[in-house]
């Protein structure tokens, strides 16, 4: 494996691990925000 | 401050400030994290020993900081429930851990690519690997146990538990290449006698540092609130949210 290559696998597995970490915050935001709102609405 | 600490532990307070605190945060990490890229793939010099490959040092460490310093917040909060009880400490420990998780998963793989060509290996059980794999057995058992029974409340206590015992591998870790003869290299910064790093090099492994630990906390913070949120739904000011 050439440094460019070790170079490139890391940064974009950084990049990768921070998308999906936010990604799985914001989909658990929807989750919550549906919840609540269905909670809300009168019966 | 005591009042203003103690005022974050409620919950709507927790909620309010939350939002734009992570909003902030990302927008940091952002200014923070184009500079940062740019200095750490082409504005710093080749290393002279290592060539271009010692540029994954600028994710690395930052990654591996963070591992570090995430469980150790983690086990803060852990604390904190123990004595207070309080939801905000409870959904803060399990909002660390995947983050956590995603770094010490960065901090392995990024360290693994770096050695095959310094170490001509992969992979050692060094003490310092060793620990930080550890490390990453521990977040996964805790977010497994977090998830093991749908009423959240009824595995706070354990969680908090062996989130505190699980704090034991963090000074192992930091330490482990004091302790014992590693492969892994000695400590680059703050410790007496540790090698000197070029001034450029380390500014830039600082910006990187901050970028990533922005991050985190914004996503942290984001998953927290909406823990808390789900946790506290029947309550008035989740309601009026």
């Amino acid at each position: 494996m050439t440094a460019l290559t070790a170079i490139v696998i890391s940064y974009a597995l950084g990049l990768f691990a921070l998308a999906a970490d936010a990604w799985q915050a914001r989909r658990l935001e929807a989750a919550a925000r549906a919840l609540i709102e269905e909670d809300a609405a009168p019966e | 401050m005591l009042t203003f600490l103690k005022q974050l532990g409620s919950p709507p307070v927790f909620f309010r400030l939350s939002g734009p605190a992570a909003v902030w945060l990302a927008r940091a990490a952002i200014l923070l994290a184009i500079p940062g890229l740019w200095l750490a793939l082409a504005g710093t010099p080749t290393d002279a020993q290592q060539g271009e490959v010692y540029r994954i040092i600028y994710l690395h460490v930052p990654a591996a900081w963070m591992s570090m310093f995430l469980y150790s917040v983690a086990t803060g909060y852990a604390v904190l429930f123990w004595i207070w009880r309080s939801p905000v400490s409870a959904v803060m420990m399990r909002a660390l851990l995947p983050t956590g998780a995603w770094m010490t998963v960065v901090a392995l793989v990024t360290g693994s690519l770096w050695g095959k060509p310094t170490w001509g290996t992969y992979w050692v059980w060094d003490a310092r690997l060793t620990s930080e794999l550890m490390l990453l057995f521990i977040y996964l058992g805790l977010m497994a146990l977090s998830s093991l029974v749908e009423d959240e409340h009824k595995t706070d206590r354990a969680l908090a538990l062996f989130t505190v015992v699980g704090m034991v591998n963090i000074p192992l870790i930091y330490f482990s290449v004091v302790f014992w003869n590693t492969l892994h290299q000695g400590m680059s910064i703050g410790a007496p006698g540790a090698a000197r790093m070029a001034p450029e090099m380390k500014i830039t492994l600082l910006i990187c540092t901050f970028a990533v630990w922005f991050a985190c906390a914004a996503i942290v913070l984001v998953r927290g609130r909406w823990l808390l949120a789900l946790r506290e739904a029947r309550a008035k000011w989740v309601r009026e949210i």
